[in-house]
């Protein structure tokens, strides 16, 4: 693991996210000349934060869209707009927070071990995540059951994709196991953890994984290794050297990540707050300010500059981000694609104004990404800022220049 | 590759002495399934110099197919030895670990997606059509073999630092498309644009694998061509090419 490649860099990036770094699809005040979808996307995100709070505090039916829509700062009116329905809005609640609790347990189960290993390490990983986002857990495994057909229809299909866990099991022959052995054990889980969390005992989950392996893997590989997991104590989970080493390569990720979206996000948006870089801003007098009025090209460039401007001010983190995190394990991979398909949003805002569909600004934000990540990756890799790219570079393959309206 | 000299399976003589390194035969155990390929157990009177292509050639294809089934992560040497029917022993004569071997498998599986598309570029006249012409005979054959379509843009993403540095040197033989564009072009282009370009397209490509939707990848041929035309030709010659949709020009496409 690069483990001793980020150790340096490590310390001050995550105090430089827990300072609190506004998100880059924060809107403060005014429209600041962005568009219709991106005040859409910053108004969704308001509402379902609200959403969230909304629940934990007092449970899904009893939250009135009034108080919603007044803790996120919207109107009622964008309200409906962006979703038809109070249940509509839990569900995509309810995804996004599944998303964050299961993908990492998913992505931890991948691997060449034995199944029953990377059983033990997902399930590991999902109860870890549960315990540390109690209301996250309690969304998804609590209030989901109580909140209309709809999100029940899709708490329904996303139990039913946990089969996967079980596909290539030991003690089935075939690729798939039987799907009446893994629906009754997929079943069990979520009993399990729908009681546990409603008793408010979310966040001693990690200590039952023993006793849930040996009810999973029973009806699979036997009583004789079932028991075996009953022998595994909780406490001393078999981090290995790897495990340890990507979740610590993820915490310096995520730090680093954050910083980048948070720059190339202000820059775009044309906001000039780039806490923490300073630097940034004097050296690049164009990163921030110039896009302020919202010229498409500009806030691409601006955000192109930013981006670059991260690669030269932040070797480390920047490693981090385009090369160490191809190498760090699935997890880390995963966190990538997603990076880079918000990175890819953050520019297709400005580029719906250049292209002539929402199809072919998305392509052509994507491409802007893959032209990025292709001429920064050598120097990015060695650490060698004059290696970077022109702004100029990155986006003659965007062709920017306003063209005329025909 | 020589493999046609391997497949002479004619001489099966009657001396037991394996010239192969074939999988000892143990009693109680079916051998797995012999691949087509295989050479036949026993004296077959081939030189040491075929017996390694042919073995190379299996344990290659073999890592690419489960590489591209399963994942690179996923997949153990056990499982390409045995699928390639070739001891552990055989495997490690020609390669050093997993990751040399599955580089290897990549490159040969990126060579024959670079010929297909470069050949397929030399059919047209116009740059546009050439484009066309060549994007669109690599993904057909993207779309035909999605083992290979996730070995090139997936798999070799998550094997590690060599073959990440190996895919960034292979992707540089696709910038002679847009290279030949560029330097048509009156204007000046910046030289950087044709690596640009291809990283891209690449990423466009990417995401279309990453969702599932290889088979559907010559869906993607308008937007390839938009995004390949727009900063050589400029806007109107980029929807242009998007009127056209997927249509190929007069092409041989196998």
């Amino acid at each position: 693991m690069p483990d001793h490649r980020y150790r340096a860099s490590r310390a001050a990036l995550v105090s430089g996210v827990s300072a609190g770094r506004a998100r880059p699809d924060q809107i403060r005040g005014g429209n600041l000349g962005l568009t219709p979808e991106q005040v859409a996307d910053s108004q969704r995100e308001s509402v379902l934060a609200a959403m969230r709070e909304q629940v934990a505090e007092r449970g899904f039916k009893e939250v009135p869209v009034a108080d919603v829509i007044a803790r996120a700062g919207v109107s009622r009116k964008t309200f409906y707009e962006l979703y038809a329905s109070k249940e509509e809005c839990f569900v995509a609640l309810y995804e996004h927070e599944l998303e964050r609790l299961l993908g990492p347990a998913l992505q931890a189960f991948a691997g060449s071990e034995p199944w029953i290993d990377r059983l033990r390490t997902a399930i590991g990983v999902l109860l870890g995540n549960l315990a540390a986002d109690p209301v996250a857990a309690r969304i998804c495994f609590v209030e989901v059951l109580a909140a209309g057909p709809q999100a029940l229809e899709r708490r329904n299909t996303a139990i039913a994709s946990l089969d996967s866990l079980f596909d290539r099991a030991s003690g089935t022959a075939g690729e798939r196991a039987p799907r009446a052995r893994t629906a009754g054990a997929i079943g069990y889980l979520s009993e399990v953890l729908n009681r546990e969390i409603g008793a408010g005992r979310t966040t001693r989950l990690p200590e039952l994984r023993a006793e849930l392996m040996y009810t999973l893997t029973l009806p699979f590989v036997g009583p004789q290794d079932a028991s075996r997991e009953l022998e595994m104590d909780g406490s001393a989970v078999e981090v290995g050297a790897d495990e340890a080493g990507e979740r610590s390569f993820l915490t310096a990720y995520g730090a680093a990540a954050a910083d980048l979206l948070g720059r190339v996000g202000a820059a775009v948006a044309g906001v000039d707050d780039t806490p923490g870089s300073a630097a940034a801003t004097s050296a690049t007098p164009t990163a921030g300010s110039a896009a302020a009025d919202g010229a498409p090209a500009d806030r691409i460039r601006a955000g192109v500059q930013a981006l670059i401007a991260f690669c030269a001010e932040e070797p480390d983190a920047a490693r981090v981000c385009f090369v160490e995190s191809l190498s760090a394990g699935p997890a880390a991979r995963a966190r990538r694609t997603e990076t880079t398909a918000r990175l890819a949003a953050l520019f297709e805002q400005p580029l719906r104004e250049l292209r002539p569909s929402e199809r072919i600004a998305r392509v052509s934000a994507i491409a802007l990404v893959g032209g990025i990540h292709e001429l920064i990756f050598e120097a990015v890799d060695r650490r060698a800022a004059e290696g970077l790219p022109t702004v100029d570079t990155v986006v003659a393959a965007a062709r920017l220049e306003p063209t005329p309206k025909r | 590759m020589a493999t046609s000299e391997g497949r002479t399976e004619s001489d099966e003589a009657a001396g037991a002495a394996p010239a192969e390194d074939v999988a000892p035969v143990r009693p109680r155990r079916k051998l797995p399934p012999r691949r087509p390929d295989q050479l036949p157990r026993g004296r077959h009177g081939l030189s040491e110099d075929q017996v390694a292509a042919s073995q190379r050639n299996r344990i290659l294809d073999a890592m690419s197919e489960l590489a591209g089934e399963e994942g690179f992560y996923t997949t153990t040497i056990a499982d390409v030895i045995k699928r390639a029917g070739v001891t552990r022993k055989a495997f490690y004569k020609r390669f050093e670990d997993k990751e040399q071997c599955f580089i290897a498998a990549y490159e040969r599986e990126l060579a024959r997606l670079l010929t297909l598309t470069l050949e397929a570029f030399e059919t047209q006249d116009e740059w546009a059509d050439r484009v066309r012409a060549a994007l669109s005979a690599l993904l057909h054959a993207l779309a035909r073999k999605s083992t290979a379509a996730r070995v090139c843009f997936i798999e070799v993403m998550t094997a590690g630092p060599r073959a990440i540095a190996s895919r960034n040197e292979a992707m540089r033989g696709f910038t002679i498309i847009f290279d030949v564009g560029r330097l048509e072009d009156d204007r000046a282009r910046p030289p950087a644009l044709a690596l640009n370009m291809v990283g891209g397209m690449s990423e466009i490509i990417h995401r279309e694998i990453a969702a599932g939707k290889t088979e559907e990848l010559p869906a993607v041929l308008p937007d390839l061509m938009y995004t390949a035309v727009l900063p050589i030709l400029g806007p109107e010659a980029a929807e242009r090419e998007l009127e056209r949709g997927n249509g190929r020009p007069a092409t041989t496409d196998g």
